[in-house]
Parts: structure tokens; sequence; C-alpha cells
């Protein structure tokens, strides 16, 4: 009877031993084959990263047309900010055709683009039509402020008039773009 | 029966050693270079996106040809042959308006402040002539392709008879 059980045991010992083995040797060619594949993913991501490095690198066409953007942009911001700079003479040369008083003359004129300021010199024939032209260029929303100096009466022999000086600040904004 | 043990032991630790020196250091490369390998397809989707978007402006800008050649004179690249042309010009357009060019020389020359590697010039001008000639003459100079830009004008009334005399300080632009 004892003879019999310890059969029975080793047999049961022989069929688990035997099922590890062939366990562990499909684990090992699982582990062999995914390690294959693993090395040949690998391979495969490497050769992408290689040609992907290749593709994102700058040809010499890209570099060119990139270039002509950028130096495009540039200009147009350049000549953006150079025509908002730009003075406006025309309209101020328009601005005293339009308010001259015609009892008033100017010999004199100076303009300056950076700080909108004329300064005139000139005569009147009278006190009135000074005063008349200070008016004209009070009204005018192109003129900001007006500072009148020297004046005095005229020096010229046989001739009524006064000679004046005046400054006027001006908001004439830039040349518009055509 | 000893000799299968030994081999499930040594199948074992051929699993357990693999799986700790060969298969996690091998996973863990392949994992970075995944993630690098989708980084760098994002990017390639990205510059060719951005590549598509400067082929259609500058597809856009050729067909603007005339409106690109005004902006390359406004700014013209090399500095000897504005200011040669410019003296040239000067000398041409107030001989055209009627006037008298007494004087031009170049004033000065500096960096733009605002604008990084924009050089302005500045011309003298002395001039003789009527007014009505002289707002021609900067109406020309205002429309033409090269900016001008009148930093200050000074005139002189000439009394009864003669001309006014004029003083321009005038700037131009090379890039």
């Amino acid at each position: 009877m004892a003879i019999e059980i310890s059969s029975q045991a080793e047999g049961k010992k022989t069929s688990i031993s035997d099922f590890l083995l062939y366990f562990l040797v499909f684990l090992t060619a699982l582990f062999v084959a995914g390690y294959i594949i693993m090395v040949i993913y690998q391979k495969n991501l490497e050769n992408e990263a290689v040609k992907l490095s290749e593709s994102l690198r700058r040809t010499e066409s890209e570099q060119e047309l990139e270039q002509k953007i950028f130096n495009y942009e540039r200009k147009f911001k350049s000549v953006g900010v150079l025509l908002n700079e730009r003075s406006n003479v025309i309209e101020v040369f328009d601005l005293f055709e339009k308010s001259t008083h015609p009892q008033v003359w100017f010999s004199k004129f100076s303009f300056h683009a950076e700080n909108k300021s004329i300064t005139v010199s000139g005569q009147a024939a009278s006190y009135e039509a000074l005063g008349q032209q200070l008016l004209i260029f009070k009204d005018n929303s192109q003129i900001k402020s007006i500072t009148l100096s020297g004046v005095s009466l005229s020096k010229e022999v046989g001739k009524t008039a006064v000679d004046f000086s005046l400054s006027l600040s001006t908001n004439i904004g830039p040349e518009m773009p055509q | 029966m000893l000799q299968k043990n030994i081999i499930i032991i040594f199948l074992a630790l051929v699993l357990v050693l693999g799986g700790l020196y060969l298969m996690q250091p091998k996973y863990q490369k392949i994992s970075s270079l995944a993630g690098a390998v989708k980084n760098q397809r994002y990017e390639l989707q990205n510059k060719e996106k951005y590549f598509a978007e400067l082929e259609k402006i500058s597809q856009r800008l050729d067909q603007e040809r005339p409106k690109l050649t005004i902006i390359d004179s406004i700014l013209t690249d090399n500095k000897n042959v504005t200011e040669a042309a410019l003296f040239n010009f000067l000398q041409k357009t107030t001989t055209e308006m009627g006037l008298t060019l007494d004087s031009i020389s170049i004033s000065g020359e500096s960096s733009h402040p605002k604008i990084l590697n924009i050089q302005k010039i500045t011309f003298n001008l002395s001039l003789k002539g009527g007014y009505a000639e002289l707002k021609n003459f900067i109406a020309v100079l205002y429309q033409n392709a090269k900016l001008f830009n009148i930093e200050s004008i000074d005139f002189i009334s000439p009394g009864k008879e003669g001309d006014f005399s004029y003083n321009l300080y005038i700037t131009t632009y090379s890039n």
C-alpha cells in the first residue's frame, strides 16, 4: 500500500516539473521573440528619427523662402513707421493759403516737422486786420496754439502797417500714403 | 529528475536576469526613442504647416510685385547708389519744376532711432523760384517711389520782385 502512494506522488512531481519546464521554455521562447521584436522596433524608430531629423532640417529653398518673407515683413513695418513720420508740408501750405487774411502778408516762413511748429513774420494793414488774422487761426482746428510777438508799427515811410511775428503749433498729421 | 530541475532553475534565472538586464533597459530606450520620434513628427507637422503658410504668403507677394517694387525702392539696399541717384534726381526735378538749385549737400547720416538697420540720409537744399513751383516740387517729391520726408522748410519773400529763397532739409532712407 505504501509503495503505491509513493509511486503516485512521484508521478505528480514529474508532471508538475514537466509542466514548469515546458512553461519556462515557452516563456524563454517568448522572451527571445519579444527581445528580437524590440530590437527591430528600436532600429525602425532610430531610422525614423534620422529621417525626421533630416526632414526637420531647413533646406536652402526653405531658408530662402523664410528670408524673403521676413525681409518683406521687416520692410513693411519699417515703411509703415516711416510713412507715419512723414510731414505733410502741402497741408501746411494749404492751411496758410486758406487762412490768410486779405490784408495780411507773410515775408518769412519756417516749418519744422519734428515739433509741427510754424514761425512766420509778416505785415498786417492794421491792428484790426492782425486781430482778425489771429481769430481766423484760433478758429482753425489744425492750429493748437498761437504765440504773437514783435508787434510794432512798420518803419516803412509813407505806409501804415503793423509788423509782427507768429509762432504756431499745429496738429497736422502725417502724409497719408496713396 | 535532477537534470530537469537544473534546467528549470537555469531557465528561471535566464528569464529573471534577462528581464532585468536586457528587457528593461531596452524598453526604457524604446520608450524614450518613441517619445522623441513623436515630438519630431509633431515638429515636422508644424514645420510643414508653417512653410505651407509661408508659401501662400510668398505667392500673394508675387502677385503684388508692382507694390513690392515700390517698397524695395523706398528702402534701397546700396547706400552709394542711393546718394548718387538722389543727387541726380533732385537736380533734375528742381530744374523740371522751374526752380533753381543753388546748392545741395548731405547734412547728416544717422541710424533711424526707431527702426533697426535703417539709415537716415538728410539733404540740405537751397533753392530759388516761385511758390507754385515749390509746391509742385514737393508734390513730385512726395509722389516719388523713394520715400522723402521734409524735415524743415524756411523761406523768405523776395519783396515786390524776384524769386523766393528756400532752404529745405529733406530726409530719405536706405537699408
